[in-house]
């Protein structure tokens, strides 16, 4: 084990050895660029505390694609603290811990004088199978959905449906293209209003945060890489 | 309790939970020689999936060792807290007690009513009502209080005492 990268999920401090991250994201990056493919987003003190996950309330979380002897397991994770060198040696979980807790974290390790419980992929792919349905499951539309209405604002809430995958595109891909045309209005928003075609559905709510954050990213990145963003998004939908 | 006549260091430690009948108390009873050290914190490392009287993992001197909520454990009501806590560093035996005998440790997350007891007097035996008799080694009388002593080997050495606690 050459690494281990330390993260916080809820209470939990963790590691887990650097070699078995596939990827890292921030959450908004995650959002715009990279999306959950087939396998959903886990919370993982959710998945951890065997609850449901609540809406994603937190928009500095993070985005860490894990490998695992069958499919990766993509999860949400309150913090990422940086990577540490292992120690000489690793304790086991006292026996007086359930099966279940040794799986998931066979390893800990002193750091700081704290103990980090070492995660393993494979063991936490095996818990979430024989947890309850869904435990820490988080759907991508609650992750962006999770703003109230606010008094007067002009949005229509319709009842939410799923943000598809052709949908998700077509809007990042028109909200690049109306940035790089300098296309929005005097404070650099788009208003969802301006979409050609929207998905019936799918809220006006949910959109205009996919373009707000979409414009929020374009302010920090070149326009080459977004032509190439837009092409490739363009791509996928054709 | 008594010993050849001998007075034994024992370490007493208040259990929080509701009043007791009158002005009797009851206490947590461990030999001195168990006791290595009380801490007025530490840092409780929880760990996923652990029944409820199994409040984490810490680290004590390079060591990591489960953090117990004896109270819990023992299957008595959560009522009677809020007060100050203490964080006991406590072996199943002394040092030297019985040859051969494993000696494990842990940590008890206690009330910081903890105070040395001498007792030379014969203590009575007694029940103890609303705690699980089978992670005790004794219940006692002595004078208006009562004292139970738990089994933490039993406690701490099987999975399957980890479940009878819940």
């Amino acid at each position: 084990m050459e690494k281990i990268s330390l993260m916080e999920a809820g209470s939990y401090l963790l590691g887990i050895e650097s070699d078995a991250i596939i990827s890292k994201a921030a959450m908004d990056d995650f959002i715009i660029e990279e999306r959950a493919g087939e396998s959903p987003l886990l919370s993982l003190a959710s998945l951890l505390d065997q609850e449901s996950a609540p809406a994603l309330t937190r928009s500095d979380s993070f985005i860490m694609e894990v490998k695992t002897s069958a499919e990766p397991l993509t999860l949400v994770v309150d913090s990422l603290l940086g990577e540490i060198d292992p120690p000489d040696r690793f304790e086991s979980l006292p026996l007086l811990y359930p099966e279940l807790a040794a799986d998931c974290c066979p390893q800990i390790m002193i750091h700081d004088g704290q103990p980090v419980l070492i995660l393993d992929g494979n063991g936490l792919d095996s818990a979430r199978s024989r947890l309850k349905n869904g435990c820490g499951e988080i759907s991508l539309e609650t992750s962006l959905d999770h703003s109230p209405d606010k008094a007067g604002s002009k949005t229509s809430r319709q009842p939410g449906a799923a943000l598809d995958d052709k949908t998700f595109k077509s809007v990042v891909c028109w909200t690049i293209e109306k940035y790089l045309a300098g296309d929005s209005d005097e404070n650099g928003a788009l208003s969802v209003r301006a979409l050609p075609s929207r998905t019936q559905g799918v809220s006006d709510e949910l959109l205009q945060r996919l373009i707000d954050k979409t414009l929020r990213r374009c302010t920090t990145t070149r326009n080459e890489t977004l032509r190439r963003m837009k092409n490739k998004n363009i791509g996928a939908t054709a | 309790m008594k010993q050849n006549n001998q007075t034994e260091k024992l370490v007493a430690v208040r259990v929080r939970q509701e009043k007791m009948a009158g002005d009797n108390r009851l206490f947590f009873l461990f030999t001195a020689g168990q006791v290595e050290e009380v801490l007025p914190e530490i840092t409780v490392q929880p760990v996923p999936f652990a029944p409820s009287f199994l409040q984490g993992i810490a680290s004590w001197r390079g060591r990591l060792l489960p953090v117990i909520d004896l109270e819990q454990c023992l299957g008595m009501d959560a009522v009677g807290r809020g007060g100050k806590e203490r964080y006991l560093i406590i072996r199943t035996g002394a040092p030297g007690n019985r040859a051969g005998e494993r000696l494990l440790r842990c940590i008890l997350q206690v009330s910081e009513e903890i105070r040395p007891m001498d007792v030379s007097d014969d203590m009575s035996h007694t029940n103890a009502s609303g705690v699980d008799q089978s992670l005790l080694k004794g219940a006692y009388q002595w004078k208006e209080d009562s004292y139970i002593i738990p089994d933490l080997l039993s406690i701490l050495q099987t999975q399957q005492s980890a479940v009878a606690c819940q």
